[in-house]
Formats: structure tokens, sequence, C-alpha cells
């Protein structure tokens, strides 16, 4: 390591100069060389000479008052200042929550209402019993299944209701065994399909003899919904809750 | 009718919030420093602006963004260079907007040799002169280092450069005091032999 070299990893002065800029070598150079360390003793003393040779200027009394008076001034604003601060952050949290709150539900039961709506639709579109297999025989309609669904279709006698005929229709992806009634001039059309993977938020829960029931009103339509053995039942028709619910608790819908 | 249960969920972090009793502190801390520091501030803003009214706005001004930073302020800082920093940006803004900070370097030149006799025979005036002289981010180094007594990374975090720049701007700006100085020496010299 040459002089030049130290001097420019030395500078200003060998002491002051920290760790990452410290070389072994600079040092093991500086030890050896009387030129180098005369140069950096002349840098400290040129340093000290400027320093005694300028001096400070002192602060008029006015700047003295002034930063005093705003010291004081902080000094009495700080538990104000930090009570409006955890106010405006708790508030803020509680909006957060409000919002969070409100939007989550809304986000996870819009996916379902826009299912169920469906389901109303595909009544409404069927009203006329437009089926694949017309058919008044319970027997025949299930075997008709047989092959067409991958869960056990079942047609259940509802007393006063007629059977129809049943079609296979797809809800949003999902595949369903539509079975329509007739009863006292009310279409009912009765959707089976696999329970997995649908969501009941948009719907009213009641549990009902401890078997949980969920029913809506939609678009003029009442609905209710049961599960029976991993399939989701759902009956729809312009006929009030209070009809449906009876069919829903028919003997041919205990197994 | 069946119950509805809504769990708690987890919903917010806990946010960081400085205790009152650590933000009073912190306050004392930089108050009395702010106290301590006010002749070496407003000196060096003086030095830097040429005027002792800006001067004084300016250190006034660094003294209320300082106590208006206490909450942010981490408490393992070098705080004397957290608060000159304070300063320095304050300066160069205003500096910068009257096209008074320009990022130039001095053209280091051929020394014959340093002494620091030159100042024993200059005035204070004439140092102060020589100082003035100088552009102003050379100068807020010479005055960081050699007035404050920063090291050469205390003045980098406070200029906002590399180390190397600092050392390499304090050693022209040395270079060239030096040269301006030079001067002195002979005359004051020749005024002793003449008396």
């Amino acid at each position: 390591m040459n002089c030049s070299h130290t001097r420019q990893i030395l500078y200003p002065q060998p002491d002051r100069a920290e760790t990452a800029i410290e070389s072994v070598a600079a040092r093991a150079h500086l030890r050896q060389c009387a030129e180098c360390r005369d140069y950096f003793r002349q840098e400290a003393v040129w340093s000290c000479a400027l320093r005694e040779k300028l001096g400070r200027e002192v602060a008029p009394a006015r700047l003295r008052d002034g930063v005093f008076a705003e010291i004081q001034k902080h000094r009495a604003a700080l538990p104000l200042r930090h009570f409006r601060a955890k106010r405006l952050l708790y508030a803020a949290s509680v909006l957060l929550l409000l919002a969070a709150a409100l939007v989550v539900p809304s986000l996870y039961r819009l996916p379902s209402e826009q299912f169920f709506q469906e389901v109303c639709a595909d009544h409404a579109k069927y009203l006329g019993a437009e089926s694949q297999l017309r058919s008044s025989d319970p027997a025949q309609v299930e075997s008709w299944f047989h092959d067409k669904a991958a869960f056990g279709v079942a047609a259940p006698h509802y007393q006063d209701a007629t059977l129809l005929g049943s079609r296979l229709c797809l809800l949003k992806r999902h595949k369903a065994a539509l079975i329509f009634y007739r009863k006292g001039g009310h279409p009912i059309s009765l959707f089976q399909m696999d329970s997995d993977g649908i969501n009941l938020s948009a719907l009213s829960r009641s549990v009902i003899d401890s078997v949980p029931i969920w029913h809506k009103s939609i678009n003029g339509f009442s609905l209710v919904a049961m599960k029976r053995r991993g399939v989701l039942w759902v009956l729809v028709s312009d006929l009030s809750e209070s009809d449906l619910l009876p069919l829903a608790f028919a003997p041919s819908h205990q197994f | 009718v069946s119950r509805l249960t809504i769990e708690g969920p987890k919903l917010l972090p806990v946010i960081p919030f400085p205790s009152r009793s650590l933000q009073a502190a912190s306050q004392e801390r930089i108050g009395g420093l702010l106290v301590e520091s006010l002749d070496a501030l407003y000196s060096t803003a003086q030095h830097l602006t040429g005027s002792p009214e800006v001067a004084e706005d300016l250190v006034q001004e660094t003294a209320r963004k300082a106590l208006e930073r206490v909450a942010s302020l981490q408490h393992d800082r070098n705080l004397r260079a957290w608060l000159f920093r304070i300063l320095l940006n304050t300066i160069r803004d205003l500096l910068k907007r009257k096209k008074l900070w320009v990022e130039s370097e001095i053209e280091l030149e051929p020394e014959d040799h340093h002494s620091a006799s030159r100042l024993s025979f200059a005035t204070t005036v004439d140092v102060r002169n020589a100082l003035s002289a100088l552009p102003t981010p050379a100068r807020a180094v010479v005055l960081l280092i050699d007035i404050e007594e920063f090291t050469i990374f205390e003045a980098a975090t406070i200029l906002g450069v590399p180390p190397g720049t600092i050392s390499s701007r304090l050693a022209r700006a040395r270079s060239r005091l030096r040269q301006q100085l030079k001067g002195y020496e002979g005359r004051t010299h020749g005024k002793e032999g003449t008396a």
C-alpha cells in the first residue's frame, strides 16, 4: 500500500475512520510511514485550528425563547395529541370492522342468491312441466334417472299432488334432477342435486323437529330446501311456504 | 329455530402505538438536545445561508419539525445527527429553491504543503470569507466535520450522500481554503518582519 492509497482510505483522520473503511494494510503503512503520519497530524491540526478560528455563533435570545416556547407547546400538547391519535385509531378500527361486517357476508351470500334465483327461474321456465319423461309412476321416474344422475333420485308421493314427469337440468354447473308435480292447479318443482359445494347462505334456516330446513320467497315463488343423505332437495312453487312445508315433511321424504 | 353463533374473528393485528411515557421521554430528550445544540445549529445555518435572520427562521423550523417527529423517532438513533439532518434538509430545500445549492465539485489544486499556521495568521473574518466562498455543499461538509466534529459516516447520513463523496468534498474544500488563505501567511509575516 502506498501513501496516496493510505491517505484516501483513512482520510480525514485515522482515529475517526470507522470499521467500514478501516484497512489493516493502510494502518500498517501508517505505522511505518512518517510522512503519512505527519500528513494526518497536519490535517488534525488544521481541523482544530479552523474550529478555533471560526468558533460558534451564539444563538440570539429571541431564537432561544422561540425554541423554548416550541418545546413547551409540544410538551403541553402531547397528552391531547396522543389521545386524539388513539381515538382516531380506534374509530378507524371500528369503521373497518363495520365495513367488513357489512361487505364480507354480502360477498359470501351473493353466489348463493344467484344460484337460488336460477332455481326459481328454472321452475318458471318449466311451468308447463315440459318433461323429458312423462310419467306418473314414481318407480319409472326413479329408474329413468338411474344412469343419468350420480346420486340416487327419489320421486316421493305427495298427498293431493300429481306426479307429471321429470327432466335433467343444469343449475350453475350443478347437475340436477327436476321432478314435476301439480297440486290443486299449482305447479310444484322438486329439484334434487348433490349438496356438495352448494352455498345456502341466501336462505333462512329453521329447525323443525330437529330437522334443518332452509326457506325463502324469491321472485314471487316459495322455496323450501332440505338435505337428505348428501342430496339437496328443493321444492319450488307459487304456493306459500306454509303450504310447501308439509310436503317437505311428507312421510315419503323420510328414509 | 336454530341459534346462529358468530365467532369473534381475530380481525386486526396489533398496531404499534408509542405510549405516552415513551413519547414524553423522547420529547424531553429532543427538547434538551435542542437547547444544548442551539448555538451549533444556528451557527451552521448562518454559515450556510449567510443571513442571521434566515438562520434564525431555519433553526426555529428545525425545532418544530424535530418536536413533531417525536412519535416516529427510533430510540437507538444518533439524535444529534438526526437533528442536523433535519436542519440541513431544511436549509437545502430553501437554497435549492433559490438555486443557491448546486451539487458541484471543487477542482483539486496541487498543494505545496498544508500548514495550519496559515489559519493563525488570518483573521476570523478572513477565514469566514474564505469559507463562504466555497460552494454550499462543500461548506456544509467542512462545517459538519471540522466544526461540529461529526464523522465521515455521520456527515454522509446527514447530507444523504455516500461517505466517499464526503471524504472527497472535504479534501477539496480544505485544499481550496488553504489556497485562499495562502496570501495571509506571507503578508502577515511581512508585516511582522517590518515591524
